[in-house]
């Protein structure tokens, strides 16, 4: 008993230890390095209200676009999750893509299908594109998938009895707004505020459409003719504030439940009776859901032909292989850890939610601020052969996403009990012996899901990389982005397209290896 | 499937960077436009047998954020070579020391008036900052031909150009601090700012609304104009100021880093980047503007045709930092 505790310590220190020097270091070395300088230029540089206004508007951006994708996403999951309509998984998933590839590239799409020369583009349809409501637009369509999908899961997880109950006096409408709706409402909210997070601490979009946003200020500032990082620094203070708001906010909304195990439930009987009106409503809704997924990739299709898709193929492959690779060997790093940090999140050990926040932290804080610490961190002599090389890419990605895999591993444990591992335990199984012949071998799909999860995160990543990406190792997304501003279009777009090819090929196989047969349930009997 | 759990991560280190290559590396931190930049670091590559690694900067920060990267590395440089898409930004290094003196004899052919004596700095295919002006939004009307019909009224809401924070534009404008005093350049970008000039992120997002006819004419560089030419937008380029204080021309610039990993490569791969057929691509891709004797292209003007602004490149760089606080008030950032 006592050697298995010391094998539990031993893997929780070491993971929580490879966790806080991953995500936790880069982000102290830069503020070690440059908080004298930020602390001095922080009155000056918000004392004259430029930059709070700028936050303010950053802020009503990001409220707006959460606010639509969070309506989108709760009507979405509903019929997705709680319908029997016919195609609902396909079109899920086709739905889901956007929240899948690097937001600037669904932008970019949208730009050949709006942009005054695209597919179905005029003037006008460039103005609305290349304006504050182009921008709240694209936000929202591209996230709302992480809503739709908490939402799903939220109203899967309402206790079938309760409902059952409920629907003994009342109509489906009414148990679902008066009962269904609230006990999912913790997951929705959990949903929306990731959404703010991912609007908040975006830099592809708000650049492409040309729209003034705090987190793009921070990362010009970093570029700007003085090499002031601690400026930058100071400009991040705020959004550090607010990621710690979020972070807060999300505890709350959980009501005391542990934010990392979200317990994938069982009940995904139909909540409205399938007759012709409801199928037809429903049917459209979802159809137009995939439609929104589908049309940013269209546009790339179309700009780029078959020319630009060889052009692309034959000039950017290198980028596509060291995206896959980099963000395959961050995922492969981070699993791990987040294995032995998920089973302690799990079990609601303070461990496990030291290791949750942490990384969510890192996750929700500025990237430019990542950047300045990575090269701080890692551009020592004794440190070349990590940050002169492709390997720098990899620790950049696992910084940022280290709170994927511990986050969805906790999920995943959370839905086994722990009587099995305590059975073993009792016959004197050590706590090695207990994680790698139960815990793994139980959950062995579901972790390869975890992996292709983590690795979809880095495949879409721009924001972390995009400032110390080493010599001849630029993933796709910098690629695109360095290219979009002059390359050729046709190019430009055929590049975006493998990389969406890449990512939906990701997306498969993890649709793949979460479905499994279900049998189905009898229609609902609640009256129309 | 547990198996493959194990396997297919492993499949990636596979795909780690062996470090079999047998060409001598050599690595390049750029601001030139990685469309154009990329194809003369394959040729280089091809020429002098080497292996070339570049870094390549974004639109948005243009040559500033490359620039802070080789001063946030300058404890230990990764970059060899800088090849910047404007003459000025290299000063930075040069104050900071960061840059290795390398008189390389390909640069005998450059005018010296646009190269250091010493070699820190070699300058190579110039852009010009031109306006463009589109042809059917004018209407009929006299073709604007100085910088300071940015201010005149007539042309109110009328005219783009790209922030001045960044790239070129910042250049233009300390170059107009310099030229003018700082009062007078002050006053000018006040009424330009009161005139209504949009402000766009790039150059070529300024190609793009004159091109689209969402402005009449825009301040741009040349390379950005010849692309909308190309582009069968009906354009006209305009080298503004040609009976004033003349137009700034402005080289891409080549320095050597200092401490860089790898510096006898270095030395080659600037020995190429100033040789005639690299002036000979940037012109016919990029529209540059050849400097050194011996090379021509169609369409493109030599640099002794147009009149050029007298400058002082070193005191325009020391001019950019001086107007930061200011521009970036103006700037409304």
């Amino acid at each position: 008993m006592a050697h298995s505790r010391l094998q539990a310590a031993l893997a929780t220190g070491l993971a929580l230890t490879l966790v806080i020097a991953l995500s936790a270091l880069p982000f102290l070395a830069a503020g070690l390095d440059r908080l004298p300088a930020a602390a001095g230029t922080f009155a000056e540089l918000f004392g004259q209200g430029r930059l709070w206004r700028l936050l303010g508007r950053t802020l009503l951006l990001a409220g707006a676009a959460t606010a639509l994708a969070t309506v989108l996403g709760t009507a979405l999951g509903t019929l997705f999750g709680r319908t029997s309509l016919p195609g609902r998984h396909v079109l899920l998933l086709v739905h889901t893509l956007p929240a899948i590839l690097p937001p600037f590239l669904v932008a970019l799409g949208w730009f050949h299908v709006l942009g005054r020369q695209g597919l179905l583009g005029s003037a006008a349809t460039s103005r609305w594109l290349f304006s504050p409501f182009g921008l709240v637009s694209i936000w929202a369509t591209s996230f709302a998938p992480v809503v739709t999908w908490l939402a799903l899961l939220g109203l899967r997880g309402v206790p079938r009895a309760q409902e059952e109950a409920a629907r003994t006096v009342a109509r489906p409408r009414r148990v679902f707004l008066g009962v269904s709706l609230p006990l999912a409402s913790p997951w929705i909210l959990a949903g929306a505020l990731l959404v703010f997070a991912l609007c908040l601490s975006d830099l592809g979009v708000p650049m492409f459409l040309r729209q003034r946003t705090y987190t793009a200020a921070v990362f010009t500032r970093l570029g700007g003719i003085h090499f002031a990082p601690g400026e930058a620094l100071a400009m991040t203070l705020p959004l550090f504030g607010m990621a710690l708001v979020l972070l807060a906010a999300e505890r709350l909304a959980m009501a005391g439940r542990n934010p990392a195990s979200l317990e994938l439930a069982e009940s995904s009987s139909p909540l409205f009776q399938r007759n012709a009106p409801t199928l037809a409503v429903g049917c459209l809704a979802t159809a137009l859901a995939a439609g929104l997924g589908l049309t940013p990739i269209f546009g790339l299709a179309w700009r780029a032909g078959l020319k630009g898709l060889a052009e692309a193929w034959q000039t950017g492959r290198h980028s596509l292989l060291t995206s896959l690779w980099t963000a395959g060997l961050a995922a492969s790093l981070l699993l791990p850890p987040g294995i032995v940090l998920g089973r302690e999140a799990a079990r609601d050990r303070w461990t496990g939610r030291l290791a949750d926040g942490l990384a969510l932290l890192a996750f929700l804080a500025p990237s430019a601020v990542l950047g300045v610490g990575i090269v701080t961190l890692w551009n020592r002599p004794a440190t070349q052969f990590l940050y002169a090389g492709p390997t720098v890419l990899v620790l950049g990605l696992a910084a940022r996403y280290a709170f994927v895999p511990i986050r969805t591993t906790a999920a995943l444990f959370g839905r086994s009990s722990p009587s099995l591992e305590e059975a073993a335990a009792a016959f004197g199984a050590g706590y090695f012996s207990r994680l790698g012949r139960i815990l793994v071998p139980m959950h062995a799909r579901g972790l390869v899901a975890v992996w292709l999860l983590t690795l979809l995160f880095g495949l879409r990543d721009l924001d972390t990389v995009v400032l110390f990406y080493p010599p001849g190792w630029e993933s796709a997304t910098i690629r695109i982005f360095t290219l979009e501003a002059n390359g050729p279009l046709e190019t430009v777009a055929g590049l975006a397209l493998l990389h969406t090819c890449l990512c939906m090929v990701v997306l498969a196989l993890f649709g793949l290896l979460l479905g499994r047969r279900r049998t189905q349930e009898p229609p609902s009997e609640a009256e129309p | 499937m547990q198996k493959l759990s194990f396997i297919v991560p492993l499949v990636f280190l596979v795909g780690l960077e062996s470090g079999c290559r047998r060409r001598p590396q050599v690595v390049v931190y750029t601001s030139v436009d990685q469309v154009y930049s990329e194809p003369v670091f394959k040729y280089c590559a091809s020429r002098e047998k080497l292996d070339v690694r570049p870094v390549f900067d974004t639109e948005e920060t243009k040559s500033t954020g490359i620039t802070n990267r080789l001063i946030a590395e300058a404890a230990h440089p990764q970059a060899d070579v800088f090849w910047s898409n404007d003459p000025v930004r290299p000063f930075l290094l040069l104050r900071r020391g960061l840059v290795a003196a390398y008189r390389s004899p390909a640069a005998e052919r450059i005018p010296a008036r646009f190269r250091a004596q010493d070699g820190a700095w070699t300058g190579l295919a110039a852009r010009a900052r031109v306006l463009l002006v589109n042809t059917k939004r004018l209407a009929g009307r006299a073709l604007p031909t100085s910088i300071r019909d940015l201010a005149d009224p007539k042309w109110k809401g009328q005219a783009a150009m790209a922030n001045p924070l960044f790239g070129t534009t910042t250049v233009h404008v300390a170059a107009l601090f310099v030229a003018l005093g700082d009062q007078a350049a002050k006053d000018l970008l006040n009424r330009i700012k009161a005139n209504g000039v949009r402000l766009a992120s790039s150059n070529g997002e300024v190609r793009r609304l004159v091109e689209n006819g969402e402005v009449v004419f825009g301040l741009t560089d040349t390379d950005d104009a010849f692309e909308a030419r190309k582009s069968g937008a009906p354009v006209r380029i305009v080298f503004p100021d040609q009976q004033g204080m003349g137009t700034l021309f402005m080289p891409t610039v080549v320095v050597a880093i200092k401490g860089g990993p790898h510096p006898k490569a270095a030395r080659r791969l600037i020995d190429c980047l100033l040789s005639r057929e690299v002036e000979r691509q940037m012109a016919v891709r990029a529209a540059h503007i050849p400097l050194g004797s011996g090379v021509s292209a169609q369409g493109i003007r030599s640099a002794g045709e147009i009149k050029t602004m007298k400058v002082d490149y070193r005191a325009i760089a020391a001019k950019m930092e001086e107007i930061q606080p200011w521009l970036r008030k103006w700037a409304g950032m």
